[in-house]
């Protein structure tokens, strides 16, 4: 009896398919003019890193000219002022506000839903149209049109509208400003029409993977709140130039008014930027530890009630303006019922780890990291509600160091954990592992050296906003802490090199991308590495995206298949014992 | 699933298809009618917004409000009849369209445009006429500058929508003419119908504010 050697089983790469969304069209013109909901995400993610890259050299400028108590880099201190402007402004309005929803929103709630495109394909083009013109607002600020813009990223009365006070550049930046917000609204409206009627057969709202649930209560905000952003700059702007006397008390006005105004957008605004974020983090926990999510209904339901209680909270940032004490003490309370539904999320992530098989992959380190980060970020927000003490805190370093936590280690830090999860399907190329959590614990490290410090420094009295400290009576203190939040900076910027090396490095050079790398159940995971032009055939039909049993490790592939001895219903897209539902 | 398998389209018609994520043409209006919906609740907070910024202010100014401001200008009582008319216009096209009497349709539309470039125009002469009135109040120390100022706002705001409604409606008109009162433009002339009236209520919500609180 005769052996036939049986061939040692190699490694199958799978083929990056041919006919994708990538390779659809080609020529600069089939990209800039696409309706293709997955073009437009990966050039709004190209857009908003490319303010990232930008708004994040000021930031280094800013923490290096701090590095010694009579400033280390602008000779005037309004270079200092326009730098920390900048940064504030373009990282909220074109980096934050636009990094989850537009770019990997717009990317991936389509395939999630198992839909052709969003709602209205056109004005998702539109929106990002608008994006750009408002971004090309912004870089003329950059250049320093009309002297640049130096009054704070929030445009604060009566710097912003007093000529001699602020530069010429917030009319510019406000119409940017402007323009962006009118980006939001329709990016939003598109999201809620699709959510409402793109839904596939079988996916009931409760069988919605939470990132679409985080992700509507997003747009809902956006399209309540930002029309009241568009009115207030407007509003900014005629009183500049016209002097129409809104917020100028010499002319019968009210500069407290404008803040009102201003957070009455802004407070939501935060909330644009963390529910997203939320959503995403929903996502990974799950994923990466092929367990399915602890208490769908109480993070669905968390989302809707933070961007509820995220209309009612918006005085708390004006406690030292002048308000009336009762009012004061309503927003104080108001402002601690959000922490009930963030810490609903916080304790179903954990529940979800709970005895869950962790893989620790790049997206699950931040997701980790997030949970860390958001939980100090949150905790600290407390200190902030609390009237006695935001009085002390207030416009010092622990605001700083407050919403740093919350908009860039949450946030930004759940976007870039995002980008890491669905970076093989958008590209169909697998970054490399061990860069990828080498460049977390960078970004990590570097995070919190940073903005922990500032803690301590805000809480010793160090006011932000300050180009230079030399002469007062802790400066010994503050340069000791501004010399280690600074050699943070310094870290987590590279961190972020680090991470844009070997991301575009596995563009051109990585392993190509298994359909399904991570094991996740919900429908992105279903089309291939990167999705056809149409992403599906016809609306498939669903079952509980956070299964995970019917999957199994498919080595050939290096990636997750449906499990042989599970039957799969007929549709090739139906997946799930449930998914006659 | 191979993406291949499908018959995927030639080269030359891709950038050229239009592609609708929806299962039929009456899903895709019923969510373009959502859409209108959601962007109109969205104007209707920065209107909301606008007004109560004014009367924050009208209200602050207590005594200090000029008793010498004049009373709105009597145009803006023609022109609020020029705009509800047109709203009776516009959804007479609507009905029109639904019946299938094409050139009554056009005809409509293009009358409530006509009317919309008539209620600009009378605008900017009330505005011309409420320069003239509050002239001397504009630089009088101590009156709130927003007593002459805000009847530009809250018309002005009113009237950039007003402005953009009728590229709308120059829009349907040009797509009616050319290609005939279809499904399309007749479910565009619905919202173009829902958007006049919804300016028709801000208007009169506007109006009335400014002939009470001046």
């Amino acid at each position: 009896m005769t052996t036939i050697p049986v061939p040692p089983s190699q490694p199958v790469t799978p083929e990056l398919a041919r006919d994708n969304y990538l390779t659809y069209t080609r020529g600069i013109w089939s990209w800039l003019f696409t309706l293709d909901h997955k073009r437009i995400g990966v050039m709004y993610l190209c857009g908003v890193l490319s303010m990232f890259f930008v708004g994040g050299i000021f930031a280094l400028l800013v923490r290096t000219q701090l590095l010694t108590p009579e400033g280390a880099v602008f000779n005037d201190n309004a270079n200092y002022n326009r730098a920390f402007t900048l940064h504030g402004a373009i990282m909220v309005f074109l980096v934050i506000i636009p990094s989850v929803p537009a770019a990997l929103g717009n990317f991936v709630l389509p395939i999630m839903l198992g839909a052709k495109d969003v709602a209205f394909p056109r004005l998702n083009l539109f929106s990002f149209w608008l994006w750009m013109a408002g971004a090309v607002f912004f870089i003329l600020v950059l250049v320093n049109v009309d002297g640049g813009l130096d009054t704070g990223w929030t445009f604060y009365t009566p710097y912003s509208t007093t000529d001699g006070m602020a530069f010429g550049g917030v009319l510019w930046a406000v119409i940017g400003v402007f323009i962006l917000g009118f980006s939001s609204i329709f990016t939003g409206m598109n999201f809620i029409v699709t959510i409402h009627r793109l839904r596939p057969p079988g996916m009931t709202w409760f069988r919605m993977p939470l990132f679409l649930w985080a992700l509507y209560a997003t747009a809902l905000i956006q399209v309540l709140a930002t029309p009241v952003l568009g009115i207030t700059v407007a509003l900014l702007f005629m009183e500049r130039l016209f002097g129409m006397g809104f917020f100028n008390p010499a002319l019968g006005g009210d500069p407290v008014l404008y803040q009102h105004f201003f957070w009455f957008y802004s407070h939501p605004a935060v909330y644009i930027m963390i529910l997203p974020a939320m959503g995403i983090i929903s996502e990974l926990i799950s994923v990466h530890s092929h367990k399915h999510i602890f208490g769908y209904r109480f993070i669905a339901f968390s989302s809707i009630a933070i961007a509820v209680f995220g209309f009612l909270v918006w005085g708390h940032h004006m406690f030292t303006s002048g308000q009336s004490q009762l009012i004061n003490v309503i927003f104080s309370a108001i402002t601690f019922s959000v922490s009930i539904p963030s810490a609903i999320k916080v304790f179903n992530w954990l529940a979800t780890l709970y005895r869950g098989s962790i893989s620790l992959n790049t997206p699950m380190l931040y997701a980790l990291g997030f949970i860390v980060i958001f939980a100090i970020g949150g905790l600290t927000g407390l200190h902030l509600g609390t009237l006695a003490t935001d009085i002390h805190l207030h416009d010092t370093y622990f605001v700083v160091a407050h919403f740093h936590y919350v908009m860039m280690g949450s946030a930004l830090i759940a976007m870039i954990g995002g980008m890491h999860h669905w970076w093989p399907k958008m590209t169909g190329r697998m970054y490399n592992e061990n860069w990828g959590r080498f460049g977390f614990a960078l970004v990590f490290i570097g995070f919190n050296v940073t903005f922990f410090t500032q803690f301590a420094l805000g809480s010793q009295g160090m006011p932000r906003r300050y180009a230079t400290y030399n002469g007062m009576v802790l400066t010994d203190l503050y340069h000791l802490y501004h010399v280690i939040s600074t050699i943070g900076s310094y870290i987590l910027a590279l961190g972020f090199f680090v991470t844009a090396g070997y991301l575009l490095h596995s563009i051109f050079a990585g392993k190509r991308a298994p359909d399904n790398p991570w094991g996740g159940r919900s429908l992105e995971w279903q089309c291939t590495s990167p999705p056809p032009h149409d992403n599906f055939k016809e609306a498939p039909t669903v079952g509980d995206c956070y299964d995970y049993s019917v999957l199994e490790w498919d080595e050939s592939q290096q990636g997750y298949k449906w499990r042989e001895d599970i039957e799969r219903p007929g549709n090739p897209h139906v997946s799930g014992k449930d998914g006659h539902a | 699933m191979n993406p291949s398998a499908g018959s995927p389209l030639p080269n030359s018609q891709r950038s050229r298809t239009i592609r609708s994520p929806f299962r039929s043409q009456a899903e895709r209006h019923f969510a373009g009618r959502f859409g209108l919906a959601l962007f109109l609740i969205s104007l209707g907070a920065l209107f909301a917004a606008t007004l109560i910024a004014f009367l924050v202010l009208r209200i602050q100014a207590g005594a200090s409000w000029p008793t010498s401001l004049p009373a709105v200008p009597w145009l803006l009582w023609v022109s609020t009849v020029v705009l509800i008319v047109g709203s009776g216009t516009i959804q007479a096209a609507v009905t029109s369209a639904l019946r299938d009497r094409q050139s009554l349709a056009i005809a409509l539309v293009a009358i409530t445009g006509l009317l919309g470039v008539l209620f600009i125009v009378l605008q900017a002469i009330a505005w011309m006429q409420w320069r003239d009135a509050v002239t001397m109040l504009w630089n009088e120390p101590g009156v709130p500058r927003v007593a002459a100022g805000g009847f530009y706002v809250l018309t002005g705001i009113h009237a950039v929508h007003v402005l953009g409604g009728l590229v709308a409606i120059l829009v349907v008109l040009l797509m009616a003419v050319r290609a005939g009162v279809d499904k399309m433009s007749s479910s565009m002339i619905r919202g173009c119908a829902s958007y006049w009236h919804f300016l028709d209520l801000v208007w009169i919500i506007l109006l009335l504010t400014m002939v009470l609180a001046f």
